[in-house]
């Protein structure tokens, strides 16, 4: 009993550090938010005036907005060709199912820069222009595989079967793509997007390389603040998003919560025969 | 399975808001007619604190034009684009090391001095010559006042005294020192402490610089960027960088705190300059000269801190009463006169490069 306590403990003292190792730098940032300090490197006082200097200032939301924007397309995109792409590889046989399937790992093993530069030169060269539409191309071409992986593993997971009893029973190949397998592995296409999104929000060099004049991200604004120290309106900025995060995570949990506590009663409830 | 769909539209209603706040907005700050309705747009291209917001915004109110502000990371990034002829900016903030590559690669065009009314509110001392490539100011106008690169010493906690940059190698600041990592100061502070020009590509004196920064590596704890939060937590006593100013105008404990010595120091100016190939260089030249208003530059200087470029007695009603109190304003003066400046060439940046790669593996 004695021993099981003690296990107790340490696994709980084990998930609180764990918790204190993710958690500590934002809890620092969020502190730092509040710092009178411009520099922000140590703590001088306490202020909010960071807060609403964020409140008036358009220019820095709207940078925030274009980085969202072109993360959710480039997620809508990763998203859309990854699964097609996992998709056609399960259908597909033979050496040029495999070459195409190792080929997408490139992205992920060639540095960023390179591919940034290269991306560039296309782009030049093509007479592409630069700007929102090309960093989508761009970022695309980095999240691509880890859909793409994520989905497939996904798809060798499940049962073959299925499939075959759809088409069996008369259902047609398309009917049975968005009504069986697309289902069937949503938890991985899911994944796969939430993986490119967020891969796509603090992606820097290739879209330093491929922005235009009237295009700038939040990693490239706070890349430049490096030089002058980053300002503590970008702690703030960071601290309302973190906050909309966990708020938006905190109501899901209410609601699925509220709907399982429903259902048990439901359950319990004596039906009339 | 209705109430995951709900959830499902919600998450995506937050996304898609978050996104539209980005929509029909290109970084600039609009106004109440909003961007699209403006004539005409101008982009800039410039370091963060070389140009208020404030500022920013009242040029597109008084021009009723759009600014599309871009924050530079690098410049060498710049030049690259720009000589790839992908490059729609209009006003380009250049620092003075960099002015000769973009005059040789003629991507600079002449200023409009007549539009540049507020010429005359720029303290004469920064305008007598300017940065090497340019030095009758054809090009260019500096944006502040000089600053400096050099050895930044915490008096509270460096262990010994230090009067040259040959003094990093004092086995008495070992881990204790902060080192740029931008190779062109890096190398040009230890040829210009060995006796030679800090431009220098001499193949003989360039290792005898790469010697140097061999002894003094072993004492360096980082290489980097920023100094700031090495200096400011303790973590290092001494750097070598371009922060002092930073250091000097976050926070008043820092005026007693720290301290640059000079004959380490190599001065360097911001510059702001027309492109070439820009389409509105009207409208550029007539955003240099709003830059130089005393309103402008009050604002600025209230913003960022930093050396005033415009003449004292235009801008001491508009700043705190303790701003020229800071002792790294004269002693920045003191050092304009006899300072000395790098100009930097691709060739001079490839073999600086491959020798700090060399420096870093250890060989």
């Amino acid at each position: 009993m004695k021993k099981k306590k003690i296990i107790n403990g340490l696994h709980k003292t084990y998930v609180l550090l764990l918790f204190l190792f993710f958690y500590a730098p934002v809890a620092v940032m969020i502190l730092f938010s509040f710092n009178t300090s411009k520099a922000n490197v140590v703590w001088q006082g306490f202020t909010t005036k960071w807060y609403l200097k964020l409140m008036g200032d358009s220019e820095l939301w709207g940078i925030f907005g274009t980085t969202v924007l072109i993360a959710v397309l480039t997620t809508i995109f990763a998203s859309v060709v990854g699964t097609m792409g996992a998709i056609g590889y399960k259908k597909s046989k033979g050496k040029l199912a495999k070459l195409i399937t190792n080929s997408t790992y490139f992205p992920i093993v060639i540095p960023e820069i390179v591919l940034a530069v290269a991306l560039f030169m296309i782009f030049n060269t093509s007479g592409f222009s630069l700007g929102i539409p090309a960093i989508v191309i761009g970022n695309t071409t980095i999240c691509l595989p880890y859909v793409y992986i994520t989905v497939k593993s996904r798809l060798v997971g499940m049962e073959p079967s299925i499939e075959e009893a759809s088409l069996d029973l008369g259902a047609d190949r398309i009917y049975t793509l968005f009504h069986i397998t697309i289902p069937q592995i949503m938890p991985g296409i899911v994944s796969g997007a939430f993986m490119a999104f967020s891969l796509s929000l603090d992606e820097l060099i290739i879209t330093s390389f491929l922005a235009d004049a009237g295009t700038t991200t939040l990693p490239m604004k706070v890349y430049s603040m490096m030089k002058k120290g980053i300002s503590p309106e970008i702690n703030a900025l960071a601290t309302v998003i973190f906050t909309v995060s966990i708020l938006c995570v905190v109501i899901y949990l209410a609601v699925d919560g509220i709907r399982t506590i429903k259902a048990v009663k439901a359950r319990k409830k004596p039906r009339d025969l | 399975m209705k109430m995951n769909k709900t959830l499902s539209v919600l998450c995506m209603t937050v996304l898609f808001a978050g996104s539209l706040s980005g929509c029909g907005n290109d970084g600039s700050s609009p106004e109440e007619g909003g961007s699209a309705s403006k004539g005409g747009t101008l982009n800039v291209l410039t370091w963060e604190g070389d140009v208020s917001d404030e500022t920013v915004a009242d040029f597109e109110e008084e021009y009723g034009v759009d600014v599309n502000i871009t924050y530079v990371e690098d410049t060498n990034t710049i030049l690259a684009k720009m000589l790839q002829g992908n490059s729609e900016y209009d006003v380009i903030d250049i620092e003075s090391a960099y002015m000769k590559s973009f005059v040789d690669a003629e991507l600079l065009a002449p200023l409009d001095y007549d539009k540049i009314t507020n010429y005359e509110n720029i303290d004469p001392v920064y305008v007598e010559k300017g940065a090497m490539g340019d030095e009758k100011l054809t090009y260019s106008l500096p944006i502040t006042g000089p600053l400096y690169t050099g050895v930044v010493i915490n008096k509270e906690t460096c262990p010994i005294e230090i009067d040259s940059f040959e003094d990093l190698a004092d086995p008495a600041l070992e881990g204790q020192v902060w080192s740029t990592n931008a190779t062109i100061s890096l190398y040009a502070g230890a040829l210009k402490a060995l006796g030679y020009s800090p431009n220098s590509q001499d193949e003989k004196e360039l290792n005898e610089a790469q010697a140097l920064l061999q002894k003094i590596k072993p004492n360096i704890k980082a290489f980097g960027a920023s100094s700031i939060s090495s200096l400011e937590t303790g973590e290092c006593s001494v750097a070598y960088t371009y922060d002092y100013n930073i250091l000097m105008f976050d926070d008043k404990a820092n005026w007693d705190k720290f301290e640059i010595v000079p004959e380490t120091t190599l001065g360097y100016c911001q510059y702001w300059t027309v492109a070439a190939s820009s389409e509105n260089q009207k409208l550029a030249n007539e955003f240099i000269n709003y830059t130089y208003s005393a309103e402008s530059a009050i604002k600025l200087l209230n913003e960022w801190g930093g050396v005033p470029a415009l003449k004292r007695e235009l801008i001491e009603e508009g700043v705190a009463k303790d701003y020229f109190e800071n002792p790294m304003l004269q002693e920045f003066a003191d050092m304009w006169p006899d300072h000395e400046e790098l100009s930097v060439s691709d060739e001079q940046t490839a073999i600086m490069d491959t020798l700090y790669n060399e420096l870093m593996s250890g060989e």
